[in-house]
Parts: C-alpha cells; structure tokens; sequence
C-alpha cells in the first residue's frame, strides 16, 4: 500500500495508543500486541525489576527467562525456537524504569529504523507506565489524567506533524515548544547537525534572545553543557547550572539554576541535542521529567531520520523528486514546487517588474464532488488545470496546492495587470466544462497579491490565501486584491500572542501598585499589585488587552510568576519603610492547581527575608468553584507558611456561605460593582451589608475597591469597612510612587 | 464425495443440499465418515459448515444421528464450498483422519472473560493433542461477537509462535444477525471453537486477499477498537462515502451501506504488507464506520477495491502458497475459508474460483466456507484478516 509517511512514524503514532489506557496490566498487554504486530515479530518480551512481566508468543510455562535475559544485556543476539529455526532478536530499555522490551522474529533481521522504533516504544511505554503507577498511587487523579493526556496529545500532535512530512524545522519547533511547556522551562533548545553538505544545521530555540540565538549558531554542537549529551551520547542533568564546569558564559544573564540535555540520534548516532532550563530557584528535574525529556528526544531523533530518509531520497532518485514536487492528478508543480518558483521569481522583484501570486479557489466544489463522486471531482480538476494552463502566459507558472486549490505566479508590470490576470482566470474557469458527459457550470475565488519588493514567497503566498478567503466573503466569484487590513484583522491575535512571548522574555511585563487606604487615619497601609504591559510601541497595555489571551494561551503562569517576583522584591524595600505595609497580588486560578507556586511563594519569602503574613493572595472565586481536593492543599500549604489570602469578586459570581466558611480564606475584597452602587442603590448596599456582615462574623478582614466618590467611603466607614482602594484617592502607579508616599512625612492619602 | 489417502493420512468431504436440516445434515457426516473409512483411515476430526437458513436444531439432530462419536466442531455460513464448487443453502463436512493424525477439540465462549480468553480457551486442545511432527490450531468463531483479533491473540498466547492458526468467522447469509457455532451436537452463539491438529506430515498455509487501495492514504485520527471515528480529522463515515462517491441509498440505508462497503474494504499499512479491514455497518447519527477487527487509532489507511482479476490472482497465489509449503508431495485434503466480500466482486466467478483451486490441488478433496473474518498466523503475532482467502493443504 502507497503511503506518504514513513513507516516507523505510523507505527510509534498507533502505539501512543498506550496512553489512553488506564491500567497498567491492559497498558502491557496492549504495548505487547502493537510491538509485536508492529515489528511482525513473533515473540514479544516484558522485563521488568529483573523478571518476565509479560510475554508473547511462546506457549505456557515455555518461556526461555535466561536466554531473553541475554539479549536484554547483548550477550546474545539470536534465541532459537523448535521447528522455526534460530529467531533474531532485538532489545530496548524501558524509559525510565528497570526493564527491557524484548522482541524475537524469525523473518529478517530486525533493520536500524525498526531499532530506533523500538526504542521509542520503551521509551514511551515506560513514560505511561511511570504516569500509570503514580495515576494509582494519586488522590488527585482528575487532573493527573488531564496531564497525561496533554503529554499523549502533545506527542500524538508531533508524531502527526512527522508523519504528515511537515518540514523538518517546523517538527523541531512543536518539539521544543513541546518541551519548554510539558517541563515548565524557560529555556528549551533543539540543535542538530546538517543532514548533508548542501543543508544547514537546524536549530529550534524558545525563550532565548536573537543575540544568543546567532551566537549559538556558531558554536559547535557538544559545547557547552548541554553538548555534553552529545559527547558523552545520554542524558546529563543539573540543578546547579551555575556551578557546572561546561556551562556556557552567556547563558549567565538568564541566571539558569536546573538543565538538563538528551542526545537526538541519527541513525543511532548523537547528531544533536534537545536542551531545557529554568531559572526557577530550588527546581529540580524529577525522574518522569527526564524521561519526558528523553522521550521528545526519541521523537527528535525519529523527525531526523525520516527527514534523512527523504533527503537521501531525493537526492538518488529522479523519479522520486519529480513526485514530491508535482501533483499526481494534474501533474502540476504542488505547494513545494510552486513556493520554490516563486522564490525564484522574487530574486529579481523591482518596482518595474513586480511578481503576482494569484490564489485559486474553486466555488462549491465539495458538493459536486459528493454529489458525482471522486472520480468526477478528479476529472474536474484536470480540466480546470487545463483551463488555467490555457489562460496564464509562458512565464508564468501554474500550481495545485491541495483539493481544489491553485496557484499562478506571474511577473506583472503592476497590481492592476495581476487583478486583470485574475479575472481572465475566473473567466476562463467560468466557461461550461464538459466532464463525464455532463456539462457544468463552476466559478472561482480568486485572491491576488503583489510584491513589489524583495519578501519571502510563502509570505506572498499566505498574503494571497488571505485574499482569496477575502473573495469568498464577498460571495464568491470575485477576485480581490490583498491588503494589509485584510491581514492585520487575522494577524493580530497571533501577533499580540508573540509580542506578548517578548514582552514576558524582555522584561515589558512590569508591576503598578494601587494603595489601599485606612480610612480612619488617611493612612496607606498596603497596595494591590497589578499587570502591565509597557508595549515597546503601543504605550502602557491594561490587563484587559492581554491577559485574557496569556489564559488562552497559558502565558498567564510567567506573567503571575514574574509579577510575583516583582511585587516581594518591592515588598521587602516598602516594609523598610513602613513595617506591616502588605501587598497583594491576583494570580490566576490554574496556579492553585499544582503544588509549583509553593516552591515559588516560599523561595520567594526566603530570598527577600519576607514577612509572609504581609504578602496577600487574591483569588477568585473561580478558584474556589473549580476546586479539588488539590486545590485546597495547594490553598492551606501556602496558609500555613504566613501567606495571606483574599477572596476576591466575592459576591459576583456563585459564592455561597459555605464556602466563605469552607475554605481557608483570611479577607475578602467587596466587588467594585457593588461599591459603585452605594449611597445610590439600596439592592448594592443591602449586598455590601450583608458581605461585610458575613465576613465580621466569620473573622474576615474586608476591603473594598473600586471607591469613586467621598460618600462611598464614608458610608463603609460607617459600616466598619476602613480599608479602602479606588481612583478617589489614586489609581494604580508604578512603584517609586508608592515609595514616595511613604517616605512622605504625614498621610498623603484622604479622600 | 471425493477421498485421497496416502502416507496414512486422509481426507474426505461429504455435501448435501438436501432441504430437511436434519438430512441434510446426516447425509453429508456419512458420506464424509464413509469416504474416510473406505480408504482405511480412522476418522479423528470432522468440521462441518452449514447453511444459515437450516433449523438448529435439525442440524444438532443430524450431527447426533450421524458424527458417530467422531470430535465435531462447524458453523453456519454465508455460504459453503466443497470439491464440486461452492453452493448456498447446503451442509459441507470435511472428515481429516488416519493413523498418521491426530485432533483435539476445545471450546471457549465470548460470555466467559471475553474474546481473548475464548480464544486462549478453545487453543488449549494443544495441550492434549497426541504430539507429532507438525501442528497447527483450527479456530472457529462468532464474527458478530467483537474484535476477533482479540481472538487471534488470545489463541496465539495460548500455543506460540511454533503452532500456525488457522480458520474462519462464522456466517449467517450477510443477515448480520446471529451466527451459530457447533461443538458436537450442541449449538451455541459467541463461542469460539478449536481443534488441534498433529499431523506427522507438513501442513501449508496460503494467505492473499488481492485488493489495491484508492486514493491518498488516511490517518486514522480517532478510533475505539473496532469503531472508527474520524479520518483525517472528519468524520470516518463522511470521509468513506465522499472518497466513493457512493450513491445516495448507501448514505441513508443501513443494508445497502453494508452491502456497498462488503466490497469496499480499509487497508492498514503493516511492515511489508498490507491488512484489511471489512467495513461491517455505519452509524448515520455519529458519522462513524465500524470494522470487523481493531483499526488503531494513529496509523494510516486506504479505502481498497478489488476486481474478479485480482481476486482470482490472489486464489492462485493463496493455494500455491499453501501446496509450496508440503515439500512438493501431493495434498490429503484442502480446508479453505474465503471472505464473503471476495464472492461479492466475483459473482458468478466464484465457480471460477473454486474450480481454480481444485484443479491446483490435483483433485484433492476441498472443504471451506464463505467467512466474515478470516485467520491464518504463520509468522508474526498477528492472524485476523478481513476480505482475504485463507487456504489450508494438509499434507
């Protein structure tokens, strides 16, 4: 059977299947069938913590421990088996765990890519046994399972990014963002070396600067600490980057205390290395993270010797490159072939001689096709290749890219001829086309770019997609010509998610404190710290521009940990100043989830000699609806180090009672919305009432945001409600405000 | 009824179309036994394959009149083939014997631990199968009752790698229904049986299924066992009838899409070939497609087609396979078991077929069924096929 993937990539994608089973006994037994019908071996072994877990293919109580001991450990390397002859053997390590995969097969010996198979699937196996044994042994299993599964979909989504053939650098990148997300690294990197003379080395970096990046490109692969892996060919890990004799000196501004560094193999061989490192202090890379580390490695190695296998291919074989660079339908150049001539075609782009890319999209295509069936679409297809080969000139060049869309790249003297040049296209598709006996009528998109200077072919040719979506719009049977609107309306989102990776990595995310005042003595007794973003371009961003998209996209935890980070080593100077001046910081709801903002929270505390009880958390009541049991322990841990916490919102959301009595809650903040209402709306102040009612009874300390007006605060006053925040008497500044009002003589603050 | 006998190892296959289950029935163990006796062979092993539209217990009453006290296992068919050519609505037995083989019998049933353990239960016969030179396990099984790869590994762990396995999934007329197995005279439903056969002459197995795929090869982005999802991230049902083009009934008619898809198969790619999965029904409501055996999740497919040239070439291939592998000595007895997807793209050329493979094997006694699965491990682990043509020469 045809296939466009390469052999091994579908078999390690069918066993991923390991990671959706819940036990561990399935979890073997399924492993065991798919190596075995994977391999087409006959016997297939478990070893696991010195002995024989689970085993296929010899008939009961007849299995040969000794024997397949020896080819676990290499010393020997063929089992014999009564009536089949002597069986070839091959082992890998159980990532992770003391044991083996043996596999025996009496056809052929077992080949390199079926080796480096093999040694994925322990690898893996391992890694969702590893996940299995601690699934058993957790309370917490929900959110285990949610884990898991993002290590699963993660690793599902890079096997199928390799057996789709994405390019090798876009492989290398979902498996570096990979590995700086699974392992909460600030830092991750993936080197190889060039697959032959006429390649580049590849390189996939996150989280480090441009400058370094380019530095990096020049040093050789096994330097450094994490070159290590390659010279010594397996993993090396730290958690005193700063004291490893190997450490690379420009690595000291990122301040890296934990790394650590696995070799990607080709062919069996280090040919490069996946790296990560955070800053985080007291970090210590746990067993399962290594072996996710390893793991991503084993996927590195797998992209690396199918991209070589297709390199190789290319290279010997005429036949093959005119394949993989043309449609077999139409035998028009495809997508490769197509970005290539228009690369071409821009070397020698000028404001006299500009380049069009004309992108084609058949109106209503799948109907027909579902209607009349493949066989008719593909005979469609044909002709509207025809067609367009028809209408474009000699110089131009005609493409399909996929399904039922094409591309025309064509010098043009100005925009205006590549839109003329459009409309000719769809004119000529428009024309009733006899196929199959039928006659129909069918109409185009077309989406037209233009490049009057030197920009990359693929830009055009996105530019001309956008375009082309544009037409579709519009009701189809259009041509349009691209603007940049067009694109910054689709860009934007993706932009601000990059920006913002900058914006995290540079230091733009800063801290800007609103004072909280008592107002019985006008004097400032704490502050609230909140995000900003000082945008390079676009000035001082409020949090509503970004951090609905940090949640999206999970930038949220640095900006929290940075901002975190800000606040206590402002703290620490402020509490010279004023002792018993507290500060609070909202940190979103997926920090309470795991027991990492402990390790942060106290290295915190103990770095700035910090008095905890001064340092308040604010958490939503989201935090307390979503709750698990989890939660709760993350909650109290961080209570009984002297961390404050504050509900904050209360009232705005599903609180109820019981869990103002539930859970481990010091303080609550009233709600701006219902502060805004008072001494106005009789509904808002029976609420504040009650709230404040609720929380006196409760031994709660309240504080209330959001006070506009002199009559808000003097009706809380009334109430007993003294601490206060709100524009009346300043709105959020930066820090060396705060400092200058407490360092002035008398209280600067009073309504 | 047709007999060979040599080096003490026999065959003989007895036929009856006769309307009454019971006759029927009698009739074709009698001619089988007889033939068997006649040539001076004990008879050790009797395998019957039975039309589905015969009354059960008609035939139990006809195993009873008839068997002997001669190990019996069998089940209904979608279809039936003996030495004269395939027929429908018909009993065909196949009597192995003579002092140079041996069997045993074993039964495991689905409702007891499930499909795997059935399988491992029915191959334990290995265990008490009198020990000689070559052997080989015979399964039965109900195809209605789940993956029957489950089947395939369950009876693999049992024996190992040094015992082939071969048979067939029972049939009911493409009903799809209920199918019925035989374990002597009792009937049963999600049974899967075994016999062991030791034989002091080789054995030959043949495997081919000749279908070539179509199209682009898929990824199979979700799938629960036998249930597939989607391809290529759509939906799996959408997908199958789109890359067709399949008319309009099969996109809303249950019986018509099975009847459309029984020729219509998935591909799985493998190391080195490829394997088949029969697509057996849709669900219109959740836009999935359910197969016969697993389709893991992650790995690539094609939609296959077939035309009576491949699949006669793939007979021709299957039975030289099987005789290649008795050393160039003549064959005692044939077994075959012949998907019913094959029948379908050959028609009337299902005579053809079965002629084809008569005239390979010199004449020698044939005996099969159309199958809704097929099993033949002989390398590898794994041993379930769909839409393939297994062919068993006992030498």
């Amino acid at each position: 059977m045809a296939g466009t993937a390469a052999w091994s990539t579908v078999q390690l994608a069918e066993f991923l299947e390991v990671f959706e089973v819940l036990d561990r006994e399935q979890m073997e037994q399924l492993a065991v069938d798919r190596i075995a019908e994977s391999l087409d071996a006959e016997v297939v072994v478990v070893l696991l913590d010195g002995g024989i877990r689970r085993s296929l293919g010899f008939a009961a109580d007849e299995v040969p421990e000794r024997a397949i001991c020896d080819v676990a450990s290499r010393r020997r390397d063929r089992i014999p088996l009564e009536g089949l002859g002597e069986l070839h053997s091959l082992s890998a390590p159980i990532g992770g765990r003391s044991g083996h995969l043996v596999v025996l097969r009496v056809d052929g010996e077992f080949d390199r890519e079926e080796e480096t198979l093999l040694r994925s699937m322990g690898r893996a196996l391992g890694l969702a046994l590893t996940a299995a044994a601690s699934l058993e042994s957790s309370r917490t299993l929900a959110r285990q399972l949610g884990e898991r599964q993002e290590l699963s979909s993660r690793l599902f989504r890079i096997q199928r990014s390799i057996s789709h053939r994405a390019p090798l650098q876009q492989v290398l990148d979902a498996i570096t963002q990979g590995a700086a997300e699974l392992l909460r690294a600030e830092v991750a990197g993936l080197r190889i070396a060039a697959l032959d003379k006429d390649d580049p080395p590849h390189a996939s970096l996150v989280g480090y600067s441009s400058s370094l990046e380019s530095e990096f490109a020049k040093l050789p692969l096994d330097s450094g600490f994490a070159g290590q892996a390659i010279a010594l060919d397996r993993l090396v890990v730290t958690d005193d980057y700063g004291n490893e004799p190997n450490r690379l000196g420009r690595n000291e501004r990122y301040g890296l205390a934990a790394a650590m560094a696995a070799p990607v193999r080709r062919n069996g061989e280090p040919f490069g290395v996946l790296n990560v490192a955070t800053s985080e202090a007291g970090r210590v890379f746990t067993s399962a993270e290594q072996e996710i580390l390893l793991g991503l490695a084993e996927h590195a190695s797998l992209a690396v010797n199918d991209a070589s296998a297709v390199h190789q291919l290319r290279r010997s074989l005429d036949g093959a490159t005119h394949q993989s660079r043309h449609d077999p339908l139409t035998g028009l150049p495809n997508r490769v072939a197509a970005v290539e001539a228009l690369d071409r075609a821009l070397v020698g782009v000028s404001a006299e001689s500009q380049v069009a890319v004309l992108f084609i999209d058949l109106d209503r295509f799948k109907p027909l096709n579902d209607v009349f069936g493949h066989a008719f679409g593909d005979a469609v297809l044909e002709q509207v290749a025809a067609r367009l080969c028809d209408t474009v000139r000699d110089d131009d060049t005609v493409a399909r890219l996929a399904g039922d869309e094409f591309v025309v790249v064509a010098p043009v003297i100005d925009a205006t001829a590549a839109s003329e040049l459009g409309a000719r296209l769809a004119r000529g598709l428009s024309r009733p086309m006899t196929v199959a006996d039928r006659v129909i009528e069918l109409t185009a998109s077309v989406g037209v770019a233009v490049a009057a200077s030197t920009c990359s072919g693929e830009d055009l040719l996105s530019d001309a997609d956008v375009a082309m979506y544009r037409a579709k719009q519009q009701g189809r049977s259009a041509v349009v010509r691209f603007d940049r609107a067009m694109r910054r309306e689709l860009h934007q989102r993706s932009n601000l998610e990059r920006e913002l990776a900058i914006a995290i990595r540079e230091g733009q995310i800063v801290a800007h404190y609103q004072p909280v005042v008592d107002t019985s003595s006008g004097e400032v007794v704490g502050v609230e710290a909140l995000a900003r973003w000082e945008h390079p371009e676009r000035g001082l961003l409020q949090p509503d521009s970004f951090i609905e998209l940090a949640e999206d996209t999970g930038q949220i935890e640095q900006i929290d940990r940075l901002v975190l980070s800000q606040v206590a080593a402002q703290l620490a100077t402020w509490q010279q100043h004023r002792p018993g001046f507290s500060a609070s910081i909202n940190l979103a709801a997926r920090q309470f989830s795991d027991h990492g903002i402990e390790a942060v929270v106290r290295s915190l505390i103990h770095q700035h000699a910090l008095d905890p009880q001064l340092l308040w958390l604010e958490i939503t009541e989201r935090v307390v609806m979503d709750h698990d049991s989890l939660t709760l322990e993350v909650l109290r841990s961080l209570q009984s180090m002297g961390i404050r916490l504050m509900l904050d919102d209360f009232g705005t959301g599903f609180s109820s009672l019981a869990y103002l009595k539930r859970y481990p809650v010091d303080a609550v903040k009233v709600d701006r919305s219902f502060v805004e209402g008072l001494g106005e709306h009789q509904e808002d102040e029976a609420i504040v009432t009650a709230i404040l009612t609720l929380a006196e009874a409760l031994g709660h300390g309240v504080v209330a945001e959001g006070a506009e007006r002199p009559e808000q605060v003097e009706w809380l006053r009334a109430k007993g409600c003294t601490l206060v925040q709100g524009f009346l008497f300043s709105p959020p500044v930066p820090a060396p405000a705060i400092t200058a009002m407490l360092t002035a003589a008398r209280p600067l603050l009073a309504p | 009824m047709t007999v060979t006998s040599q080096r003490r190892r026999a065959a003989s296959v007895g036929a009856s179309s006769a309307p009454d289950a019971a006759v029927a029935c009698s009739t074709a163990i009698r001619d089988a036994l007889d033939g068997l006796r006649a040539s001076g062979a004990p008879p050790r092993l009797l395998v019957m394959y039975a039309s589905a539209s015969y009354d059960e217990q008609g035939l139990s009453a006809g195993i009873d009149a008839a068997a002997d006290g001669v190990p019996l296992i069998g089940c209904t068919t979608a279809g039936e083939i003996a030495t004269a050519g395939p027929g429908e609505h018909g009993v065909v037995v196949v009597a192995l014997g003579g002092e140079g083989l041996s069997a045993a019998v074993g039964l495991g049933l689905v409702d007891e631990g499930g499909l795997r353990r059935a399988g491992a239960t029915a191959a334990r016969c290995i265990e008490s199968v009198e020990p000689r030179s070559h052997r080989v396990v015979l399964l039965l099984s109900d195809g209605l009752s789940g993956d029957q790869q489950e089947v395939v590994r369950g009876a693999y762990e049992q024996v190992g790698a040094t015992v082939p396995l071969v048979g067939g999934c029972a049939g009911d007329d493409l009903r799809m229904e209920r199918t019925r197995q035989f374990f002597g005279s009792t009937v049963l439903e999600g049974a899967v049986l075994g016999a062991a056969i030791s034989s002091d002459g080789p054995i030959g197995i043949g495997v081919r299924h000749g279908w070539r795929p179509v199209g682009e090869p898929m990824t199979v982005t979700c799938a629960e066992g036998v249930v597939v999802r989607t391809l290529d991230d759509e939906p799996a049902l959408d997908v199958y009838l789109e890359r067709l083009g399949a008319p309009p009934e099969v996109r809303v008619d249950a019986e018509a899409f099975t009847a459309y898809a029984a020729t219509r198969p998935l591909g799985m790619r493998r190391r080195g070939r490829g394997e088949i999965r029969f697509v057996a029904t849709a669900n219109f409501q959740e836009r999935t497609i359910t197969c016969f055996a697993g389709v893991p999740q992650g790995g690539e497919c094609s939609i296959m087609l077939g035309d009576a040239s491949s699949v006669l070439d793939a007979t021709d291939d299957a039975v030289a396979e099987a005789l290649a592998g008795l050393n160039g000595e003549p064959p005692a007895g044939v077994l075959v078991f012949d998907c019913i997807a094959r029948k379908g793209v050959l028609g009337n050329g299902v005579v053809d077929e079965v002629e084809r493979i008569a005239t390979a094997v010199g004449r020698a006694p044939v005996a099969g069924f159309y199958t809704y699965g097929e099993i033949a491990r002989t390398s590898g682990s794994s041993g379930f096929h769909n839409q393939t043509l297994v062919v068993m020469a006992v030498g």
